[in-house]
This record gives C-alpha cells, sequence and structure tokens, in this order.
C-alpha cells in the first residue's frame, strides 16, 4: 500500500510514511488536499473514517483518516495557519466529511471554504461566535457562580 | 399538499443522549431530515489534556455507559503503543473478554429497544431478562454492571479465579441456548419482517461512501469489521467471523445483531475456558515520548476511534474522540428518506444510536403556524397503528 501512495502521490503530497503497524501518514497543503483525497480515494480508500484537528500553535492541523483495503489507515495531515485557517471542504467528494468538518469549525475555527451546510454542530446555540475551545489558548471564562437558596 | 415540519427530540427517555430531529413532511411521506447534536457537548476532549492517563481513563470511561470499557480499550490501547508496551498475554485476554460481555450486553440491549419501538414487546421482556445474565457476569468480574473500571495503562486491574470462571461459564451456556432461541423465533416473526423488511434502506455503496460503521454497515453487506481488519487484543487468536447481511434494510441490521450474539458468546466461552495463565498487568512508564497514534477498535456500535497525540509528558497533548454514532448518522438521514412518519422510531433506533430524548415531540404546521406536540410514546404507537390498519396485523 506505501508503495501504491507513494506513486499515486507524488506530486499532492509529501512522501507517505509508515508511522505504526497498518499506520500510513503524510502531509499536503490546504491547496492540494482536495486532488490528494482523490487521489486516495481512487486507490481504494473509499471510506473517510473521521477528521481530527490539532493545535500546533503556528498552524491548525486537519488530519484526514481515511481506511484503505487491509485494515490501513491512511492519515493526511492539513496544516492550515492558525491566523486565517482556511481549507477547501471535501463534502462533495466523501460526503462523510460532512459532520466532521462542521464539528472542526465550532472547536477549531477552521473555516471549510465551499462547505454545503456550515452551521454549528457540538456547540450550543447561545456559545459564543468566535470562541474555539479547544484552541491551546482559549480558557473559559470565569463565571460568578449562582447563589442557591 | 403543504411541506410540515416535524420537531422530533431533543429529549426523549428511550434513548440514552439528546438530539433533535427536523424531519420535513409531506403528507406520511418524510422529504428530509435535519438533525441537531448540540445539547451534549461535555467538553471531555479538552477536560483530558489537563488529566494524567490514569485521571483521564477514569474520565473516558464516562463518555458512555454502554461502551464504557471501549473508551477505555481504545484509549490504553493507544497509550501503551505510544509507550511501547504491551501488557501481558491474560491481561488481553481478560480485557478481550469483557469486550465482548458488552456486546452481548449491548446487542441484548438493542435488539429490547428495536423490539419495543415496533410493538414487538415480548422480545424487549425476554431480551431485557437474559441482559440481566450477562450484567451479573460483569458484575462478578469487575464488582460493577455499567462502567467496569476493568482497564489500566498496561493490563487489566482484577483477574479470574477458577470458582469464578465455573459461574461465567454457566451463565454463558444459558445465554447461548437463548440466543439460538432468538435466532430461530425472531426472523420469521410476522411484526418484525413487516415492520423491518425493506424499512431504512441503505445500500451498500451509500453505506460505504457515508462512512457507516459497525453492525450498520455490516448489515448493507460491507465486511468492515476492526476486530478482523485491524486485530487487536486477543482477536488475532480467538476464532470468529465477520457476520454481514445483503438485506440492506433494518432487517439486516436485526439480523447483524442476533447472529453477532450467537458469536459473541461462543468467543466469551472460548476465551473463558482457554485463558492463558501469567500476570495480568504490568507496570507502565509515567510518561509516553512524543508520538501520534490513531487507535480503533470495533465498539458494540462499530468503528470506535481516538486519535492520540503525546508530547514526552503524562498528559495527552491532544485526544480526538470518533463515536460509532457520529459516523452513522449520515447513514439515518439517507435512509429515513422516502419512508413514512410511522418508520422515524425503528430507522433511527437501528443504528442503536447513544442518545437520549423525551417523550416529546412538536408538530409545527407551516401554513397555521400551530405547534401541536406529540410524544414519543404516542408516536411509536401511531407506528403500530399505522401497520396495523396498512397490514392488518
Amino acid at each position: 500500500m506505501l508503495e501504491t501512495l507513494k506513486t499515486g502521490l507524488r506530486d499532492l503530497a509529501e512522501e507517505p510514511r509508515r508511522i505504526a503497524p497498518r499506520r500510513l501518514a503524510t502531509r499536503a497543503t490546504p491547496e492540494k488536499v482536495r486532488d490528494a483525497i482523490r487521489a486516495v480515494q481512487s486507490l481504494g480508500c473509499r471510506r473517510l473514517s473521521a477528521i481530527s484537528a490539532v493545535d500546533m500553535g503556528e498552524t491548525i492541523d486537519v488530519i484526514y483518516h481515511t481506511c484503505a483495503p487491509g485494515g490501513i489507515l491512511v492519515s493526511i495531515r492539513v496544516p492550515a495557519p492558525r491566523k486565517d485557517p482556511k481549507v477547501p471542504t471535501v463534502t462533495d467528494i466523501m460526503p462523510a466529511a460532512s459532520l466532521y468538518e462542521r464539528e472542526i469549525h465550532d472547536l477549531f475555527g477552521v473555516v471549510f471554504v465551499g462547505h454545503p451546510d456550515p452551521r454549528r454542530l457540538m456547540l450550543h446555540e447561545g456559545w459564543p461566535e468566535g470562541q474555539y475551545p479547544l484552541r491551546k489558548d482559549w480558557k473559559p471564562a470565569a463565571t460568578e457562580g449562582e447563589k442557591h437558596a | 399538499m403543504p411541506e410540515v415540519e416535524l420537531q422530533i427530540g431533543p429529549q426523549h427517555p428511550a434513548l440514552k443522549e439528546p438530539v433533535n430531529f427536523k424531519v420535513v413532511v409531506d403528507g406520511e411521506k418524510i422529504v428530509r431530515i435535519d438533525l441537531d447534536i448540540s445539547y451534549n457537548h461535555r467538553g471531555i476532549e479538552k477536560a483530558a489534556e489537563g488529566r494524567d492517563f490514569n485521571k483521564s481513563m477514569y474520565l473516558l470511561e464516562r463518555i458512555c455507559g454502554i461502551c464504557s470499557h471501549a473508551h477505555t480499550t481504545v484509549f490504553s490501547k493507544g497509550i501503551e503503543t505510544l509507550m511501547n508496551i504491551e501488557p501481558p498475554p491474560r491481561g488481553k485476554w481478560i480485557r478481550t473478554l469483557v469486550a465482548e460481555l458488552e456486546r452481548i450486553h449491548s446487542h441484548l440491549l438493542w435488539l429490547g429497544v428495536a423490539g419495543h419501538e415496533i410493538g414487538y414487546n415480548t422480545l424487549f421482556m425476554y431480551t431485557w431478562r437474559d441482559r440481566e445474565t450477562v450484567q451479573n457476569i460483569l458484575e462478578l468480574i469487575s464488582g460493577n454492571r455499567v462502567n467496569y473500571g476493568m482497564n489500566a495503562i498496561g493490563g487489566v486491574r482484577r483477574d479470574l479465579s477458577d470458582p469464578m470462571r465455573q459461574k461465567v461459564l454457566e451463565g454463558l451456556r444459558m445465554l447461548a441456548k437463548q440466543a439460538d432461541y432468538y435466532l430461530d423465533v425472531v426472523p420469521r416473526e410476522e411484526t418484525l419482517i413487516v415492520r423491518t423488511r425493506g424499512v431504512g434502506r441503505l445500500s451498500t455503496d451509500q453505506a460505504i461512501t457515508l462512512g457507516a460503521v459497525g453492525p450498520t454497515a455490516r448489515g448493507s453487506n460491507v465486511p468492515f469489521d476492526v476486530r478482523r481488519d485491524d486485530p487487536y487484543l486477543a482477536y488475532g487468536d480467538i476464532p470468529f467471523d465477520v457476520i454481514t447481511s445483503n438485506a440492506c434494510d433494518v432487517f439486516g441490521r436485526v439480523e447483524v445483531r442476533v447472529k453477532e450474539l450467537i458469536q459473541s458468546i461462543q468467543m466469551c466461552i472460548h476465551m473463558v475456558e482457554n485463558l492463558p495463565p501469567g500476570e495480568i498487568a504490568m507496570k507502565p512508564p509515567r510518561t509516553a515520548p512524543a508520538g501520534e497514534y490513531v487507535s480503533r477498535l470495533e465498539a458494540p456500535r462499530g468503528e470506535l476511534m481516538y486519535f492520540l497525540r503525546t508530547r514526552g509528558t503524562d498528559k495527552v497533548d491532544r485526544v480526538n474522540v470518533r463515536t460509532p454514532t457520529l459516523a452513522n448518522w449520515p447513514s439515518v438521514v439517507a435512509a429515513i428518506q422516502g419512508h413514512v412518519i410511522a418508520d422515524i422510531p425503528v430507522v433511527v433506533a437501528a443504528i442503536d444510536p447513544c442518545l437520549s430524548c423525551t417523550s416529546r415531540m412538536t408538530i409545527v404546521d407551516v401554513d397555521r403556524g400551530q405547534r401541536p406536540s406529540m410524544s414519543w410514546d404516542e408516536l411509536v404507537e401511531h407506528g403500530i397503528q399505522y401497520y396495523r390498519e396498512q397490514e392488518g396485523l
């Protein structure tokens, strides 16, 4: 699988590496992520298992985990600059991405450009705009405890 | 006829977490369904970043009451991989045993709920009675009926003594008999056939592209099971098959779960009889080196996935939890389209969602702006009545 990925992703992403048994990882830029996802899809990764995000400080990394045959997980890591985190959506290529992208937008503030339905998913409707709780610099605001009778 | 929007949820006592569905209907027919799952974000991922591995285990165990063991297993498996350690064989087997017992209890619970939603309460009474047996076994092994607290980084916290093994085997043999009875009776029961055959259709292709997992995917003939595809713990050493059904509807999901129930019981008997001797746990290092790992396993509801990142400390830098229910929502939305209101309870229940709603459902009549209410019980009753009149049951 590693060899297939290396040829399939030649110009689209960094050289894939094996990081653990049945775990392959690579990196792509936000501009190339759609082509990279299309490429792995045509190589047999038809199912998108999840999308994770990590606050790395300078960047917020969005990681797409796709399932390849043989129980292999292929993870494509896309760093988005923290100041203006924008990544094109892949919902039209892999419909399963829709909810995961909405979740990451809620919790990390990454904008998935072109998402057909970018409403809030995880946080409730009273949550203040522009507060992204899973970023490392986010701290819960001090609340004044309500006095109970 | 004008389109009408039905609100279902966010509260409902039969399911375990709150969710809200906005169902747009044309007469009885469902045109589309929209989903709001924002009622229960508890910030567990953020909270885990501030706790060491041992404390995180207790926190993560409480993500779900039904598959609590799955959450700690996937977390400890990930942390152990990052620490580059492996629990001793007996520890692994006991972990696997509890995981399969948990699957038995979850599937029995689900069969009961599904039976109840379609007015087949006999099944509900039977399966929930048998579920007591597996809960007693779990209590015997772990001391708890839910949130077993069995896992620790590096192994498990309790051993099985020989007299205990005999008792567990007795319970499992009784369950095996009951499960065979369900396989014999359930697929032939008319109520079940009418209410599930052709209901909630999800083609194989749809199941793959929408990212369905677990019995939802296998009921649509997708042979995807993490236990076989990406073996972990003792699954490489225990004989079992991946069960699929080509029915591609709610019936297929029932069939897969009943057969998995039988298989899990056989796996448990095999594990209790062949439990390897030795230690049950090893002492893990306090910290994990910097690294990232995607840990996954087959929970009762499907593939459960944790993305873990460590930075050489005794805490995780990031833990991202992707539960099977989140992966299965798009399938519900797709499977329910074109069906009638009467089918909502069973199609939603068919993915075994981990959520809860009260008995409240509001029907919004767009033209007149009225909001008559309908409880979930009334909705279930409506479904039963609808099929009684349609099919003469």
